[in-house]
């Protein structure tokens, strides 16, 4: 199980064996560079980041106290690191890739027209304020679950939740051009 | 057409968009690192745990305290009057404490920028 395989490494090394990190860099990097891509949507910069927050978490290691998973202490170190990082950031600098696709092939018009709308919406959430962006990158990074992106801004639940409401109307209302220029509802999804 | 019908068919309309953004934000793929990403970490943190420890930079901080408490000495003589001898009724105590206080920063800045200078 993965929280004993943490505890265990952590403990070793906290306790000098530096290898051990290794286990938990191989566990965690997916995740973490996920989390990074959907923050800085390039990725090159995003295992830049995660490279980075990992190191953080090593040095940090002996902050964690055990008495919470250690999945969610890594998250909340390196959504903390992200957000630092963009803000640091020019977002009008930062090249923004289209994420991979995994929908099934339609007509060329179709496809088109989907890909420009997934571009929209990610070029939008980019441009969302940072505390709106936030609880919306990490609600869909933690498949929809309200409590887990709290703990992960470290916000009471309720606040997440009404970040998350405003985020998602703000979204809309910014994309309404691209509703009304070619967003037929449905058909390309 | 009602108001009302109308203001349905708007809200039919949000939903629909709402549930769009939703379906694109959840259906984003989980990424693989690139095959030297774990190599690449490893090597930051091995020279992360090789670095010295960083030490407090007892030096500066006592010449910088050491300067803030003489200044601090001389404006309570200022403030006191202790110090109308120097000023002797012209004004010129606060010219020579502003002039104190620039060869200060000035020598503080030129031994900082030394003292980096031999750490790094």
């Amino acid at each position: 199980m993965n929280a004993d395989a943490d505890a265990s490494d952590v403990a070793s090394v906290l306790r000098g064996d530096t290898s051990a990190f290794e286990r938990i860099v191989r566990r965690w990097q997916g995740p973490l560079l996920t989390l990074a891509f959907r923050f800085c949507r390039n990725h090159h910069r995003a295992e830049e980041m995660a490279q980075e927050a990992f190191v953080k978490a090593y040095r940090g290691l002996s902050s964690w106290s055990g008495a919470t998973p250690f999945s969610r202490w890594l998250f909340a170190l390196a959504a903390n690191h992200y957000r630092s990082r963009m803000r640091k950031l020019e977002l009008e600098s930062v090249e923004l890739e289209e994420g991979l696709d995994t929908a099934s092939p339609t007509s060329p018009h179709l496809e088109l027209e989907r890909r420009e709308v997934t571009a929209a919406v990610h070029r939008e959430v980019a441009r969302l304020p940072p505390k709106y962006r936030d609880a919306l990158i990490l609600y869909y990074f933690h498949s929809k679950d309200v409590s887990e992106a709290a703990a992960t801004l470290g916000v009471p639940e309720g606040t997440a939740k009404a970040r998350l409401h405003r985020a998602r109307l703000m979204l809309h209302d910014r994309l309404k051009d691209v509703w009304h220029d070619g967003g037929r509802d449905g058909q390309a999804a | 057409m009602t108001v009302s019908r109308m203001f349905g068919m708007m809200e039919v309309a949000m939903d629909k968009q709402l549930d769009r953004i939703d379906r694109i934000l959840s259906s984003e793929p989980r990424l693989t690192p690139s095959p030297q990403f774990t190599a690449s970490v490893m090597d930051a943190v091995r020279i992360t745990a090789t670095a010295p420890a960083l030490t407090f930079p007892w030096k500066r901080f006592l010449l910088g305290a050491v300067a803030a408490a003489l200044l601090g000495w001389l404006a309570s003589l200022g403030v006191t009057g202790k110090l109308r001898w120097i000023d002797g009724g012209g004004g010129h105590l606060a010219l020579l404490v502003v002039s104190l206080a620039v060869l200060v920063t000035f020598a503080s800045l030129r031994l900082s920028n030394a003292l980096s200078t031999d750490v790094g």
